[in-house]
This record gives structure tokens, C-alpha cells and sequence, in this order.
């Protein structure tokens, strides 16, 4: 990393700890307690915008560019594509398991890094998950929550979707701290990081094509749909939903 | 007579717990069933859409709350105000509706391997952790919640990777009842029943 990197980072990190409150601590049971869910909407009008550009964006170009992805490709070459672009978050996820003190995943995701860029050809075949090591993503947003740090106001970013502040900051932090990016970055090979970038979205949205159709097809407000989707989603990912440890409906009682 | 109390009081206090809360081995084989009859149903060829429906229909009425389900959803401020008519019609099109988002999202029959891990009692529920395992996909973890209705066990509840369905729904109809109300709402889902059958995943 280099020290303008270096800067920003710690910068970042100092400005998402100081501006939201800590609604996210450890409980009796050494379960993390998460608020993500809880998490208010105050620029539901902006976001709602943006909303509606995303799904014109993804009308007129992800979704058809989708289609064409699987139509073109067979599976094994997408699941090659896939495993090959989920390998390289694999150090980062590393890292940010080591900063939540996760020690076991961060053994975990350097085994599979290790095992699948050599066993699994550049990480084009998953040979880890068939030897026991199943994947399990982190990222910063989720370690900043694990250390206490709210959700902060829920956020649509345009082209990349639902968030929260928190993840939004965790998600530029990783454009200066993903050891991959900042390869990349110093070999002046910028453009793959886009690349990749857009790839995984047309990746997920092709995995996701008939899923996300029908969601929209019978959601009555759509946009309140996907944001307690991800809303949830995101707290459980936090949470690692272990099934011995989470407290599965949190706050949440049926009256 | 006041020793006779305490000792009935002390003895109503020790096992109170086990006439309120749901005997674990029972929910947990109430979840296998159920299990059982949504692989039967995966396995029912896409192309027979309406009888996919009618399986995940009976599945719906046997085995879940729908009555609790549609009131916690409405929340009690819009229950307190509906008559009963609009209660019961709205139950009814939410169950349709379940239909429809279930029936669409189910998928097909790739080898899928259902498995319960473990039972948690909190209070007077039952949570039932299970795995759908697939050769294809990554695992899903599913967390139920039963609760005893007239000594009969229903789910009130089921959370998909963390998503819980009761949440979901509340969240999706809280604008549209703030808008328009329970009316607006019925109307909504009843014209949303009537659109024709979403591809199926794997179809």
C-alpha cells in the first residue's frame, strides 16, 4: 500500500468511527449483536431516484448483457469466470477476518487462496470448497460493524445498489486497501480492476436473472422489498449466521 | 390451605415452562414433514405450474399460521380498524400471493438434501435450524419459527439466509398502506394474483 493509500485509509477509518453511533456490540453469549436491519431511511426520496435509474440501467443494459452472458457461455465456463473472480477477494476477505479477530476465517481464506490459485488453476476451480474449506466473505463494511460501528443511513448507490453508509465507506476503503487492487493499481493496469468490477455484476445479475425478475414481478413496492432484503442479508453476513450463536429474529417479536 | 397454594403455585412455577413451550422433538419432526413435502414439490415438473400452486396451497394451510402471519404483517394499528370481512379477504389474497412469490422462487429438483440441525425454545416459540444442501448451489440455512396454535405446531414465521419472510412483507406493504390502506392493498395483490405464471428458475 502506499502512504497516499496509507492515508486514506486510516482516514476513512477515522471518519466511519467518529460519525455513527455504536449500535453493533458483542453479547453475553460472545454473539454479535447487530443493528443493521434497524437501519433508517432518511434520504428515501434520493435513494428512491436512484432506485428508478438503477432499474433503467439494468433494463436497457445489465440485464440484456445477462442474458447474453449466459446464452454465449456455457455454465462451466461462467463458474470458471466466477470461481477465477472470487479468488481474488480472497486476500482482502483475509484481512478484514484478521481485523474482526476471526483468526479460524482468516486461516480459512488464505487456505483457499493458497489451495485454489495453485490445485485450482488461478483460482478458474473452487478445489477448496471440495476440501472443506467453504468460503466465507468479509469485507470492511462488516468489519467496521463488528467493532461497533452503525449502519448509518441506508444508501442506494447508483449502478452498485443497496447499502448503507457504513458498507459505502467500507467499499472505497477496499478501492485503496484490497491488497489485488492496489497490485493492479501499481502495475498501471487500472482498467481490470473495472473490469472485474462489472463482470461480477453481470455475473451476479445472470446467476440471479429469473430471481430478481420474479421478486419485482411480486413485490408491491419493490424498493422497500430489496432494502429489507438487504437490509437483513447484510446483518446476517455480519452475524457469519452461525446457527449455534445468532440470535436469528433479533429485536424483531411477532405481537 | 396456604401451604396447599404454595405447593400448587410451586408446582404450576416448575413446569410451567413445559405447558407453554413446544416440545423441541415435536417441532423439529414438524419441520422434517415439512421438508419432505417441498422436495415433493421441487421434484413436480415445471411445466405443471397449477399443480406446483395447489401442493405449495396445502402446504401453506397445513403447516403455517396464515391468520397471525396476515395480522402481524398488517401491524395492529391497521387490524384494530379493519372489519373482519377485510381481514379474512386480505388473508386470502396474501396466501395467494405467498403462493405466487414461493411457487416462482422454488426452483427445480437438483438433488437438493433437506436437513434439520438443531432446535432452540425461546419463550413460547420454537426456532428449527435447517440446511437445503445441493450439489449445484451453496448451501441455504433456514431458521423456523412454530409456534403451538390449539396445540397443533404452525410456522409464523421463516427466515431465508438471514431474510425473514414476515419482515420482508411488512417492510414491502408499509407504504402502500400508509398510502391507500388495507382496501388499496387488497386490491393491489389481487390484481398482482391475476398476472400469468413467472419463469421458474432451472426452467
Amino acid at each position: 500500500m502506499t502512504m497516499h493509500g496509507l492515508k486514506v485509509f486510516f482516514k476513512v477509518l477515522i471518519l466511519v468511527s467518529f460519525v455513527f453511533t455504536t449500535n453493533c456490540s458483542v453479547n453475553k453469549n460472545n454473539a454479535i449483536v447487530d443493528k443493521t436491519p434497524e437501519a433508517e431511511d432518511p434520504w428515501e426520496n434520493l435513494n428512491r431516484g436512484t432506485f428508478a435509474f438503477n432499474l433503467k440501467f439494468d433494463k436497457y443494459l445489465l440485464s440484456p448483457l445477462a442474458k447474453g452472458y449466459r446464452f454465449i457461455f456455457p455454465s462451466e465456463i461462467r463458474t470458471g469466470v466466477r470461481n477465477f473472480l472470487s479468488n481474488l477477494t480472497e486476500p482482502w476477505s483475509s484481512i478484514n477476518a484478521a481485523l474482526q479477530g476471526d483468526f479460524k476465517n482468516t486461516g480459512n481464506t488464505i487456505a483457499r487462496f493458497l489451495i485454489n490459485s495453485t490445485l485450482g488453476i488461478f483460482g478458474v476451480f473452487d478445489v477448496a470448497t471440495e476440501v472443506g474449506f467453504e468460503k466465507q466473505k468479509e469485507d470492511f463494511g462488516q468489519t467496521l460493524a463488528v467493532h461497533g460501528v452503525g449502519p448509518g443511513p441506508y444508501l442506494v448507490l447508483p449502478f452498485l445498489g443497496p447499502s448503507t453508509l457504513r458498507d459505502a465507506m467500507g467499499k472505497i476503503t477496499s478501492l485503496y486497501a484490497d491488497p489485488v487492487t492496489l497490485a493492479l493499481e501499481r502495475n498501471d493496469k487500472d482498467q481490470w480492476i473495472w473490469i472485474g468490477m462489472a463482470l461480477k455484476g453481470v455475473d451476479f445479475r445472470e446467476q440471479n436473472l429469473e430471481k430478481i425478475d420474479n421478486l419485482n414481478a411480486t413485490s408491491v413496492d419493490f424498493y422497500a422489498t430489496l432494502r429489507s432484503l438487504y437490509l437483513e442479508r447484510r446483518s446476517s453476513m455480519i452475524r457469519n449466521q452461525n446457527i449455534n450463536k445468532t440470535d436469528p429474529f433479533q429485536e424483531f417479536d411477532v405481537e | 390451605m396456604k401451604f396447599l397454594f404454595k405447593y400448587l403455585f410451586l408446582i404450576f412455577f416448575l413446569f410451567s415452562n413445559s405447558l407453554f413451550s413446544l416440545d423441541s422433538e415435536k417441532a423439529k419432526s414438524f419441520v422434517i414433514d415439512i421438508g419432505n413435502q417441498a422436495i415433493k414439490i421441487l421434484k413436480i415438473p415445471v411445466d405443471d405450474k397449477q399443480k406446483r400452486k395447489n401442493e405449495l396451497q396445502n402446504l401453506l394451510q397445513q403447516k403455517f399460521d396464515m391468520k397471525l402471519i396476515s395480522k402481524v404483517i398488517l401491524g395492529s394499528k391497521v387490524t384494530k380498524n379493519a372489519s373482519v370481512e377485510q381481514l379474512n379477504k386480505f388473508s386470502e389474497v396474501f396466501e395467494l400471493h405467498i403462493v405466487k412469490i414461493y411457487s416462482s422462487q422454488l426452483g427445480t429438483y437438483k438433488g437438493q438434501v433437506f436437513t434439520v440441525n438443531n432446535t432452540e425454545i425461546k419463550k413460547k416459540d420454537a426456532f428449527v435450524y435447517s440446511t437445503i444442501e445441493s450439489p449445484d448451489y451453496p448451501s441455504t440455512n433456514i431458521v423456523w419459527r412454530i409456534r403451538e396454535r390449539k396445540d397443533i405446531p404452525k410456522v409464523i414465521d421463516m427466515q431465508v439466509e438471514g431474510v425473514s419472510l414476515l419482515r420482508t412483507k411488512k417492510n414491502d406493504f408499509a407504504m402502500i398502506l400508509d398510502q391507500i390502506g388495507l382496501a388499496g392493498l387488497i386490491n393491489k395483490l389481487d390484481q398482482m394474483n391475476q398476472i400469468s405464471d413467472l419463469k421458474i428458475p432451472g426452467e
